[in-house]
């Protein structure tokens, strides 16, 4: 279990930082194409926003990885063990089934978008291309919570409930 | 039907669901039972996020995250105490002007208080200063980050506002410093009562040694906003300048940044940027659906029916934020009110890039007011001390910060002088 959350883990930030990275190298690209050689060039603007998009979707279960999801822990910090186990495994169940959703309504839309042959206005790159990431990043997301429900329904209190 | 939606909402807060998602799922159920299709929703959430501005999210993240760690701030720091330590009150002069200085580098108000107060704070201490104090000070300075442009929420606003985020940063710009000025005093009348002792002068060697070494960090700032101010770079590509000057800075000059630590930035990067923009997706349901039941609309018009006057609109809104800052941050409060508000601001005759500042401040008080301040929790983790104690030693500065917001309301002057000199 513990070999392959790191590999996991790995895939997880390896795929992440191709498209953050590269995005935003392009984005500085982009400047130099347009104070420098005064070519701009108005593919930069539109690859670039995908690529750094595409890197923060999958950035999305990194995030929940390590906690830094933005919730509320006024409430949660009063409850005694018992109670935050429960609210632990709902919380989590209703993460699951929101992924669940996501994954579902965004590959029917990438499906729905390949028939329409809908493409993206600068370049014409196909949108169900770029609309891939939405079950993509879902299906990271949803793994993710899968991890935490199934620690919930193990033990309480497997992951630290730091927010921050 | 809002009111199904926000008891949903809150139930799923409570139980600790991430604030995104619970945008996101309670606005799904709603706009379900009016009849949308859920179909439509992930393309939705993905128009929202799909905008170039936005990018100067993860840029000024980015650069924030490569400063902290690059050695830049501790230059800085060291430069500043070279300069300023001897004074009385030296080392608080010295955390409230690096953390102004890191706000004008960083988008965000945790960010800057982490990296300030992990320097800073023990330094106080082992000087003699009151811990509480020095947790106050830091937690108070660090919401600079959030008003001193660049500005995650300023770049939300002017995203949702449809106005200017270029002309937002510059307006940001004199009540930063303005309320920098504020904490320096009292940082300065603190210090003085308290006869703190101060350091010992530095020669002018250390002097000259120390500032050369930071002079590389404090250029950023004026890259940044004078690329934005003079128009030459957007927002979005002055954040990538940012990044990539910080890179060459940290790995070349200050030899501090190693090819390695690229994971470790990266991840503390994308940790913060796909927070964000899990919000921003969800909110862009919840704001589908007030459009949806025309609730702007509906307020506007009872508006026109109560007798409030732009005062009476300031103190509302400023009650309004207080109490969602309780349970909400700052991100998540912008998306979620200002839709709703913008018409009344123009209704008012209210200047936007005048509310935008005074809103701004408002969500700074917010960082710092218990129970759910998160620089108070940042204070909290670097010093290991409960959160009690960092409200006890804030508590002086939230009425401060107070008294500056309510200066900055009734002289719009302060907000808009500069902007309009503005190309």
């Amino acid at each position: 279990m513990g070999r392959l959350n790191k590999y996991w883990t790995l895939l997880e930030d390896v795929l992440t930082g191709i498209f953050f990275i590269s995005g935003l190298g392009l984005i500085f690209y982009g400047v130099i194409l347009r104070y420098v050689f005064k070519t701009p060039k108005p593919w930069v603007e539109e690859i670039s926003m995908y690529c750094v998009l595409w890197g923060i979707l999958f950035g999305l279960s990194i995030a929940l990885r390590n906690n830094q999801h933005i919730s509320i822990d006024l409430f949660y910090d009063k409850l005694s063990p018992t109670i935050k186990r429960v609210v632990d495994i709902i919380a989590n169940f209703v993460g699951v089934v929101f992924c669940v959703c996501l994954v579902y309504y965004s590959a029917v839309l990438v499906v729905s978008t390949h028939k329409t042959g809908m493409v993206s206005m600068t370049v014409g790159i196909p949108m169900w291309l770029v609309y891939l990431i939405l079950p993509l990043s879902g299906f990271f997301f949803l793994i993710r919570f899968i991890e935490r429900f199934i620690k919930n329904m193990r033990k309480a209190g497997t992951y630290d409930s730091s927010s921050i | 039907m809002i009111l199904l939606l926000f008891s949903i909402f809150f139930v799923m807060l409570i139980l600790r669901i991430p604030i995104g998602i619970s945008l996101a799922v309670s606005s799904s159920i709603v706009l379900v039972l009016s009849g949308f299709n859920l179909s439509m929703f992930p393309q939705k959430m993905f128009t929202a996020m799909e905008s170039f501005p936005l990018l100067a999210i993860p840029g000024f993240v980015t650069a924030g995250v490569i400063l902290a760690r690059g050695g830049l701030t501790k230059y800085l720091i060291n430069a500043l105490e070279a300069w300023l330590g001897h004074l009385p009150g030296g080392l608080a002069i010295v955390t409230v002007l690096t953390c102004t200085i890191f706000a004008a580098i960083s988008g965000s108000s945790p960010a800057t208080a982490a990296a300030v107060g992990s320097i800073m704070i023990p330094a106080m201490v082992n000087n003699g200063y009151d811990k509480k104090y020095a947790m106050g000070l830091v937690a108070a300075s660090g919401t600079l980050g959030m008003l001193i442009p660049p500005s995650i929420v300023l770049i939300m606003f002017g995203i949702i506002a449809e106005i200017s985020i270029g002309k937002l940063f510059i307006a940001g710009v004199i009540p930063g410093i303005f309320l920098s000025g504020v904490l320096l005093a009292s940082a300065i009348f603190y210090a003085r009562k308290n006869n703190y002792k101060s350091m010992k002068k530095a020669s002018w060697e250390e002097k000259k040694k120390h500032t050369f070494k930071a002079v590389w960090g404090m250029l950023l700032p004026i890259i940044i906003m004078g690329s934005i101010y003079t128009g030459i770079a957007t927002p979005t590509e002055s954040s990538i300048i940012a990044v990539v000057y910080g890179i060459i800075v940290s790995a070349f000059v200050y030899k501090e940044l190693k090819f390695r630590d690229t994971r470790t930035i990266l991840v503390e990067s994308i940790n913060v940027t796909s927070m964000i923009f899990l919000i921003i997706g969800g909110a862009s349901l919840l704001s589908l659906f007030l459009t949806n039941e025309q609730i702007p609309v509906a307020l506007g018009e009872w508006l026109g029916t109560i007798n409030l006057n732009k005062w009476g609109f300031f103190i509302l809104t400023g009650i309004l934020f207080l109490i969602l800052g309780v349970f909400l941050e700052s991100v998540s409060i912008i998306l979620i009110t200002l839709p709703i508000l913008l018409p009344m601001v123009y209704y008012f005759g209210i200047d936007p890039f005048h509310f935008a500042i005074v809103m701004t401040i408002n969500l700074e008080i917010g960082m710092i007011t218990p129970p759910v301040g998160l620089n108070l929790f940042v204070v909290s983790g670097i010093t290991r001390e409960k959160v009690e104690d960092v409200v006890k030693g804030v508590f002086p500065f939230i009425i401060l910060l107070i008294l500056a917001l309510i200066l900055v309301i009734i002289f719009p002057s302060i907000s808009l002088w500069l902007t309009e000199f503005m190309k």
